[in-house]
């Protein structure tokens, strides 16, 4: 146990029953159910719960509530392990391990705190200044300062969490469940309209929790209690708690993080159950009821342990039932932290003044004090906090009107400082949906523009500046009537409770406190380290602007967002320009509110689930004939299928050997297909490719190349003829969805009154190609009703009929070189195809190939493949495919473009065959052909395809050249890796150059 | 049209799931997840503003055209799907599947049949939509997406049809090469529910 114990004995929203234990810093401690670590630990003494960001200063709890910038830490470790986590919105659990951030060896023996003794020395931007030069020094001193500052640590193993995405529809979202959003969604329940209410703590009721007020003659927690009561039985209500509202966007779009189970216990986490929901939400309606945030005072020493917003101790003693300090005294400019004094003082701390900095508060508050004998310094400041690790007093003197501080000087001796500044409204997600805010010059707060916001949102209670408990709850009521009506639903008349009279704000600017000596820091952002005098220095060196200030000082960056420095940093800025606080502005707020865990951006997509893995229907298969797979877009093909001890180059020179001696196998049926049918078929077909198609014959296959506008290559294929208006279009693997929206592109848009449908048939035709002298043999034992003469279905034709008792399209056409076959049957029969292939063809040596051998086949014949020897900026004539632009076609895609000077020039790279003088030595792909003149080298061509040839026993590459077509038999060079390699250019051509074997 | 009308008794079949993953259906709770994918689809293209195309489909299978987005029409063991402004899909059991391509043929109109290259899976069960929300930003509110209606969108990161037959039940349509991450997206995301 802690040195005190800090727990009330009775009050609060707590079950001292159930007590729950944690460690902080590897100490163990004690809470009870209800507890937030913070709470958990104020109950148990501890004051000093981390280190500050930039100048490691002692730093302890300030709030209770979102706006901590000061507590943060991590929780957790190994692999599930979160750090920069707020302490005084996590609930405890049995087993919690939680740790102080940047600091090290521990936070009461900080290392790094000597910083703070330098700290005169360490401005803003006093790293980027000190560390420009020599500039490539910046990556040696950049590590030793990103460890030095840094928030947390980062996880160093695979998270074992999952996360998910939640998508939804409402009516109406009501973000918050103070007053306002309950008060709203009491109102709105009863009409049928599906509502979401959205609250960040683990508890309905917001600001009512902590409230000492009464709504019809019950406490304000026992009021919120009811309503949620009243709210559960309705179906058509869903009431969020754990989930932060964390970004606005157009069209009423929202985004919101549910945590799921970070206040569970590990060992019942349960798989399965994502730790964190990102609700993705469509509303036609959004009433904001997101509170306010009490703002600090900004004066000397103000980020000591123990200096603590009103709210939070009020929040601590009504509904954690905690003390947060011993003898305290509170510091304000305005009227509510006087409730917060009583309170104090009626649970055992002794409240030893309240410093005030208007010259005569309101008698009301006045009355306040008297019943409760505190005493009252009134035009009083404190102007400095003593004490180190923990407030042990402070200073107060006298502030007169040109805002200097008296000679007078009073030392206090306590333990808390309470102090508030006044409120700012929580404007964050308004300021998101795109409205404008306007200052308040009675309240000293930015509120919203309601005129300049487009979306169907309204801000109800203190986040539109309506501080009173009865404003929030009318504003409430109003607001959910006028968005059952805008959405179209009927609402019951409001009934108003009754409340005790709530203190109003009434605030005395008071930005800055002036301190006695300069040394006395004051800090406006204690999240970042962020000073007066650094706002000063930025100001002074030319960063006028509030959106430079932040970037310069870091001033509202990070998990914090500026939630309690913008305000204060944008008077003191307007202060140093001698200008208001409109005319300096704002910034624009951003999502997401409060951070979003990188898992929950991820959601399900991770792991298997990031990419799907197309396979086509015998992907089984091949994975039990042992294929090593590689992928082609998104399609999982076999590349080879090693036999036991053979290497890649083994496995491949084999598949290609099989195929030039007897006959192999392959699986084509990721090529991409379409069903093109309609009177206007052939038209389509024409202007799709260069070539001309009028000619082609029911039950011929052409092969075609395809331009964009640009006239160069995009994709390339074959196409059949299988009966009329009806052809079968192929296209590569890769580009079958390019080529498919292309189509629809020109049909949807241009074509439009062309009468003709195309279909993807990708996955519902499988097909597999058989290669290799013996192909029409194999195809004879299988058994087929075609008749296989060359005379009845020579090369370049299409056939219908049964492969092994499968009903089947025969297209003979081939890739390799070889007499081939490919086999197209409805995807569901093509196991059963490729199984009987191989028992047939057991006997001739059958064996199946990949896309490595198919490559260097392809190859051996010259065959372009797109995207090797294509690359966007080559037309057919560069390829030495004339032949496949069709020259008395009146108009195709791409025509026009073939006649640009630059399409014509000499000079253009060409395809040509390249044999290196050493037969044994493979070109890398991408290597570059140098050309020499007079001292200087230049590349003038490049290797496309490069590969080792079983068939010719020797290496063999494509390449595009400058004009290669007229270069055959020359010698070139290539650089590769400092060595020198000399090749002949070759026409692209190794194998069978006149065909006979395809067409025999 | 030849197209797998005749269909050989004894070939056998492979569906697009591995028998390890559907297997691995039978532990889900709360959602039963079944693969109907042999059923009998085709899609069919026309205009729907000619009179002969809708009397010549109607005259062949009984079917009248549904003409909006979402729709569904039903007539006998056939069912047709608004896919687009030009373009349906014809669905039908295993056992009927002949019969409507003969009937389809007859009807002169174009056509194909998509049997084997989209997937159909059922889901059913009081977390279906809770499960579907996890992947699906479509409005599942009945005002939005009633139940016979049938919605193109996506799933998770894939493209699917999904028709609502029930409060909780849904057959999920999806092109067969991204079924099998469908299937284990769904499975995955259901683990929730498992006990």
């Amino acid at each position: 146990m802690s040195k005190f114990n800090n727990r009330l004995n009775e009050g609060g929203l707590i079950d001292r029953n159930r007590q729950i234990n944690f460690t902080f810093n590897k100490k163990s401690y004690t809470g009870v159910a209800g507890d937030t670590l913070a709470s958990a630990l104020i109950a148990n003494g501890v004051d000093l719960v981390g280190r500050s960001f930039k100048l490691h200063r002692p730093r302890g709890i300030m709030s209770a509530g979102v706006e901590e910038c000061s507590a943060y830490v991590q929780v957790g470790s190994g692999d599930r392990h979160t750090t920069n986590v707020n302490a005084t919105q996590i609930e405890i659990y049995e087993g919690m391990a939680a740790s102080s951030i940047h600091c090290w060896p521990s936070v009461e023996n900080d290392v790094g705190a000597v910083i703070g003794k330098f700290s005169r020395l360490l401005p803003s931007g006093f790293y980027y200044k000190t560390f420009m030069w020599p500039a490539k020094f910046w990556k040696i001193y950049e590590h030793a300062i990103r460890s030095s500052a840094g928030l947390g640590k980062a996880p160093e193993t695979e998270d074992a969490d999952t996360y998910e995405y939640r998508y939804d529809h409402y009516d109406l979202v009501i973000v918050g469940s103070g007053p306002a959003g309950l008060m709203a969604a009491r109102q709105a329940a009863p009409s049928g309209a599906r509502i979401l209410v959205v609250e960040q703590d683990f508890k309905l009721g917001g600001s009512l929790l902590s409230d000492s007020a009464k709504i019809e003659n019950q406490t304000t927690s026992d009021w919120a209690e009811s309503v949620t009561a009243e709210l559960q039985p309705f179906d058509n209500v869903t009431l969020l708690t754990r989930t932060t509202l964390t970004g606005y966007y157009d069209g009423n779009f929202l985004t919101a993080l549910e945590r799921v189970t970070d206040h569970l216990p590990i060992n019942i986490r349960r798989s399965g159950i994502a730790r964190e929901r990102l609700w993705k939400v469509r509303t036609g309606q959004v009433i904001l009821a997101t509170g306010s945030i009490e703002r600090p005072l900004v004066f000397g020493n103000n980020d000591r342990p123990g200096v603590m917003l009103a709210s939070g101790a009020r929040t601590y003693i009504n509904r954690f039932g905690v003390k947060p300090g011993q003898k305290a005294v509170l510091f304000t400019n305005n009227d509510t932290a006087y409730a917060t004094a009583i309170e104090l003082q009626q649970s055992g701390v002794n409240v030893e003044a309240i410093v005030d900095n208007r010259q005569s508060p309101p008698q009301e508050v006045r009355n306040m004090l008297r019943n409760n004998t505190i005493k009252l310094l009134s035009g009083s400041v404190v102007h400095n906090v003593l004490g180190n690790k923990r407030v042990t007093g402070v200073e107060v003197a006298s502030l007169n009107n040109q805002n200097t501080l008296g000679s007078d000087n009073l030392r206090i001796q306590c333990d808390l400082v309470i102090q508030s500044g006044g409120w700012t409204p929580t404007v964050h997600l308004f300021s998101q949906a795109g409205g404008k805010l306007l200052f308040d010059e009675n309240q000293l707060c930015l509120r919203p523009d309601s005129a300049t916001v487009s979306q169907q949102v309204q801000s109800v209670g203190s986040c539109n500046g309506s501080f009173t408990l009865a404003d929030a709850l009318s504003e409430g009521a109003q607001a959910a009537s006028q968005a059952l009506a805008n959405a179209g639903f009927k609402s019951t008349d409001a009934n108003y409770p009754q409340v005790s009279e709530s203190l109003s704000c009434l605030p005395k600017a008071l930005w800055r406190v002036p301190v006695r000596k300069q040394s006395i820091k004051q800090f406006v952002d204690l999240h970042n380290d962020v000073t007066t005098s650094d706002v000063e220095l930025a100001n002074r060196e030319g960063y006028r602007s509030v959106e430079h200030l932040k970037r310069y000082t870091a001033i509202g960056m990070g998990p914090d967002q500026g939630r309690t420095s913008n305000i204060n940093a944008l008077a003191i800025l307007a202060e140093e320009q001698k200008s208001t606080i409109p005319a300096v502005g704002t910034t624009r707020f951003r999502p997401p509110y409060t951070p979003i865990s990188f898992g929950a951006v991820a959601g399900r997509r991770v792991g298997e689930f990031f990419q799907v893995r197309r396979k086509t229907s015998l992907y089984e298969t091949h994975e039990k004939a042992g294929a090593i797979f590689e992928p082609a877009g998104l399609w999982m093909r076999p590349d080879f299928y090693p036999e036991a001890g053979e290497s890649r180059e083994q496995a491949v020179l084999r598949e290609c050997r099989a195929v030039r001696r007897s006959v192999g196998i392959f699986d084509a049926s990721s090529l991409g297909k379409l069903d093109i049918q309609g009177p206007d078929s052939l038209k389509l077909i024409n202007m799709l490719y260069a070539n001309g198609w009028n000619t082609l014959k029911l039950g011929a296959c052409r092969y075609g190349v395809m331009l964009k506008e640009d006239g160069f290559i995009f994709d390339d294929g074959v196409t059949a003829c299988l009966g009329e208006n009806h052809y079968h279009m192929t296209t590569t693997t890769g580009n079958a969805e390019t080529v498919y929206n292309w189509i629809e592109e020109w049909l949807q848009c241009e074509w439009l009154d062309w009468d003709v449908y195309v279909t993807p048939v990708t996955t519902q035709w499988a097909a597999v190609s058989i290669a290799g002298p013996n192909a029409r043999e194999l195809l004879n034992q299988v058994g087929t009703d075609i008749d296989l003469s060359t005379e009845a279905f020579p090369h370049m034709q299409f056939r219908k009929g049964t492969v092994a008792d499968i009903p089947a399209r025969v297209f003979r056409i081939s890739f390799t070189g070889e007499h081939s076959y490919e086999i197209n049957v409805p995807s569901s029969y093509a196991p059963a195809l490729w199984d009987a292939l191989m028992k047939a063809g057991e006997k001739l040596g059958i064996e199946p190939f990949g896309l490595e051998a198919i490559h260097r086949l392809r190859a051996e014949k010259g065959y372009i493949a797109v995207g090797l020897e294509t690359d966007g900026t080559v037309t057919p004539f560069d390829l030495g495919m004339s032949w496949a632009v069709g020259k008395k076609k009146t108009d195709f895609l791409g025509k026009r473009a073939l006649k640009l000077p630059d399409l014509t020039r000499p000079g253009r790279r060409q395809l040509v065959g390249l044999l290196t003088d050493e037969p044994s030595y493979v070109i890398p792909e991408g290597a570059q052909i140098r050309l020499k003149t007079g001292g200087l080298s230049r590349s003038q061509g490049h290797v496309s395809s490069s590969y080792m040839s079983a068939t010719l026993d020797r290496s063999i590459a494509l390449a595009m050249l400058e004009n290669g077509l007229d270069r055959h038999g020359e010698n070139v060079t290539l650089h590769i890796d400092g060595k020198t390699v000399t090749a002949q250019v070759t026409k692209p051509l190794f194998y069978d150059e006149d065909g006979g074997l395809l067409n025999a | 049209m030849l197209d797998a009308i005749t269909k050989p008794n004894k070939v056998p079949r492979t569906g697009a799931i591995t028998t390890r993953l559907l297997q691995q259906s039978t532990n889900l709770k709360q959602v039963k997840l079944t693969d109907v994918s042999f059923q009998g689809k085709f899609i069919l293209w026309g205009n729907p503003e000619d009179s002969n195309f809708i009397q010549s489909v109607q005259t062949a299978t009984g079917l009248s055209l549904p003409r909006q987005c979402g729709e569904v029409s039903e007539k006998g063991p056939y069912r047709a799907i608004w896919a687009n402004p030009k373009r349906w899909y014809l669905i039908c059991e295993e056992q009927n599947e002949t019969e409507l391509a003969e009937r389809l043929a007859d009807s002169g109109q174009i056509h194909m049949s998509v049997t084997d290259g989209q997937c159909c899976f059922h889901l059913k069960g009081p977390s279906a939509v809770d499960l579907l929300k996890k992947g699906c930003s479509l409005n599942f509110n009945d005002t939005h997406f009633a139940t016979g209606q049938c919605l193109q969108t996506r799933l998770a990161i894939t493209k699917v049809f999904l028709h609502r037959k029930g409060a909780d039940s849904f057959d999920i349509y999806v092109e067969r090469s991204y079924s099998e991450y469908i299937w284990g997206w769904l499975l995955d995301a259901a683990k929730e529910y498992s006990s």
